[in-house]
């Protein structure tokens, strides 16, 4: 069924149609043009965004190479009485387990571990399932990838989390919090899976099938 | 369809920026244990990321929750008093897209969320209150998310590109 569906459909790209992805105008393409600008709003376009397969594997590597330290090192440091606890996420998650805050637990571990994971890993099987032609599963790919768009950026959650105590607990000897490196590296954990979510071009899925 | 939807982005757009100098500067909430206070607004979360060494962090922080909501709200509110008043100003469609590609980087509502998890995290340990900041964050981000989905981004383009044809 899905097969025939196939045969039938044509890509704007061999309509010679071309859109735009800021104003998702459609133009039609001029010859040999490389460098063509929508007349609408004046943003560059292209067939398929530059490099796209390239640029989204080494964001996606650098992700998985730094979400190791993000969720192995201490992300902050809690003071208390001079005596110094550093914690991990993990760490922080079972905090909220003990004190019976399931709720708040399953967020953050969404947020903090799941969400990074899987959107990594997600990408990385929508750009394999390119890179070795699969014909099935477009839809799903395509609505797999939208999702992973959507909640990537959640995951910031933790270092809002951190800004806020670390700012309010600073009780002098009593008590304080500072941030731990694990903080960085979930910063970057979180900026570069959302670069790897834009450098990845959509149509690239259509592509071929 | 919405009745006067490019009146309503405007309208959201200046409310938004009337709140947005109060959300940043006033206190969000004011942590009390055994007779020692801490208060913190949201420059001052940025500044103690800063104070502790973690830059790359505290400059996060400054973007996705000051920067880029401000600048996202300056950007709209420009471009629809451009459309309302069928004024041909400069740059129009570049700061349209500009104001797209900067959408996701804006994190207020999951600035929200962080806020409610230490809140949580910490009434335990000692007493909370809250602030006339957090009100003001509370409607700025509200104010932000109703521009945001009244915001129709397809009659902005056809308008933008009438505005010019329109002025020559």
């Amino acid at each position: 069924m899905e097969e025939d569906m196939d045969k039938e459909r044509l890509t704007a790209r061999e309509a010679g149609l071309l859109n735009c992805l800021d104003c998702h105008l459609l133009t039609t393409k001029g010859d040999g043009a490389l460098q063509m600008r929508c007349p609408r709003c004046g943003a560059r376009l292209h067939l398929r965004k530059t490099n796209g397969m390239a640029r989204t594997w080494a964001l996606l590597i650098t992700s998985l190479i730094l979400l190791f330290p993000a969720n192995l090192l201490p992300i902050m440091t809690v003071t208390y009485l001079g005596e110094k606890e550093p914690n991990t996420i993990i760490e922080g998650i079972e905090h909220f387990i003990q004190s019976g805050e399931y709720f708040i637990a399953i967020i953050i571990f969404f947020a903090s571990i799941l969400v990074p994971i899987f959107k990594v890993v997600g990408i990385m099987l929508i750009m394999t399932s390119i890179q070795r032609r699969w014909q099935t599963w477009l839809k799903h790919r395509t609505l797999m990838f939208r999702v992973i768009k959507f909640i990537g950026r959640w995951s910031m959650l933790d270092i809002f989390v951190i800004a806020v105590m670390v700012a309010l607990v600073n009780l002098g000897t009593l008590t304080t919090i500072t941030p731990a490196p694990a903080a960085t590296y979930f910063a970057a954990v979180v900026i570069s899976t959302m670069l790897a979510s834009n450098t990845f071009d959509t149509r690239l899925i259509w592509e071929g099938a | 369809m919405k009745r006067n939807p490019v009146e309503r982005t405007l309208i959201l757009s200046l409310t938004g920026l009337i709140f947005f100098v109060p959300a940043m500067v006033l206190p969000i909430m004011t942590l009390n244990a055994l007779g020692l206070e801490q208060s913190a607004n949201v420059i001052q979360w940025v500044s103690a990321l800063f104070r502790t060494g973690f830059h790359m962090v505290g400059i996060v922080v400054l973007f996705t929750v000051a920067v880029i909501p401000l600048l996202k709200l300056l950007l709209l509110f420009y471009v629809s008093m451009a459309i309302r008043f069928k004024a041909d100003w400069h740059n129009l469609g570049s700061f349209f897209r500009f104001y797209q590609r900067m959408d996701e980087w804006g994190m207020l509502e999951i600035c929200m969320l962080g806020i409610l998890v230490s809140i949580i995290k910490l009434k335990d340990l000692a007493q909370i209150s809250y602030g006339i900041g957090l009100f003001c964050f509370v409607l700025l981000l509200t104010i932000t998310l109703l521009a945001s989905v009244t915001l129709d981004e397809h009659k902005y383009w056809s308008s933008i590109k009438d505005v010019k044809s329109f002025n020559g």
